[in-house]
């Protein structure tokens, strides 16, 4: 989790580059930290470094997750969280990925030869 | 950068960042409040499903005891977190 100023430092770096306004941080933010903390939480395996990437293509930013030496570990496959229901009755956990859903256009995992990565694409224009 | 302050007894405030790297020191504060308490979040620039976490476990943690748990004066994007974690309404959040 010390890494997560980094990421942080990253996105407004990216954005300035980009002319994108500062406002699109909030959500890039959070879906980068809801993926990167999913990986290290629950992708098992001999691990490594996690890299991130930030592409601009027109209106939308996509974000990509590669981890070599990985377990397979399908973020996108997750069940949803049902935020009809009672707290009580709850499945713990789930939330984070339940945002990216929120926030992203599309979201993809590839896992090939031990080399995983998350793709995310998020519209930065309404 | 992330504070967490009680001044006032039953009145936490917020500020900076709520990420998964400060959510401990959070909780820490958070689960020495006896209730009932409200989370002042004027300040709170930023809240991701590790501060969500941590401030449900001290939701379910008063209202196991009888207390409640409130949060006021939310910025428009992070209360759109948890409209969109279906907690608005359960932390009374406007």
């Amino acid at each position: 989790m010390a890494s997560i100023p980094a990421l942080v430092r990253f996105v407004r770096e990216f954005l300035d580059q980009e002319g994108l306004a500062d406002e699109r941080a909030f959500d890039l933010d959070l879906v980068i930290e809801e993926l990167f903390t999913n990986l290290v939480k629950y992708a098992r395996g001999d691990r490594g470094m996690i890299d991130v990437g930030l592409t601009r293509e027109d209106v939308n930013v996509i974000i990509t997750l590669c981890e070599a030496g990985a377990e397979f570990h399908d973020p996108t496959a997750a069940p949803d969280v049902d935020v009809d229901r009672p707290i009580g009755e709850r499945v713990p956990g789930g939330l984070g990925i339940h945002l990216v859903r929120k926030l992203s256009e599309d979201f993809r995992y590839e896992w090939r030869d031990g080399m995983a990565t998350t793709t995310v694409t998020m519209r930065m224009k309404d | 950068m992330f504070e967490i302050h009680v001044d006032t007894p039953g009145i936490a405030t917020l500020s900076g960042r709520l990420d998964a790297a400060e959510s401990d020191q959070a909780l820490a504060v958070l689960s020495s409040q006896p209730g009932p308490l409200v989370l002042d979040c004027a300040q709170l620039e930023y809240i991701s499903s590790a501060g969500i976490a941590v401030i449900m476990q001290t939701y379910k943690r008063l209202l196991a005891g009888g207390h409640s748990l409130r949060m006021t004066r939310l910025t428009p994007r992070v209360k759109n977190v948890f409209v969109y974690a279906g907690l608005a309404e359960l932390l009374g959040i406007e």
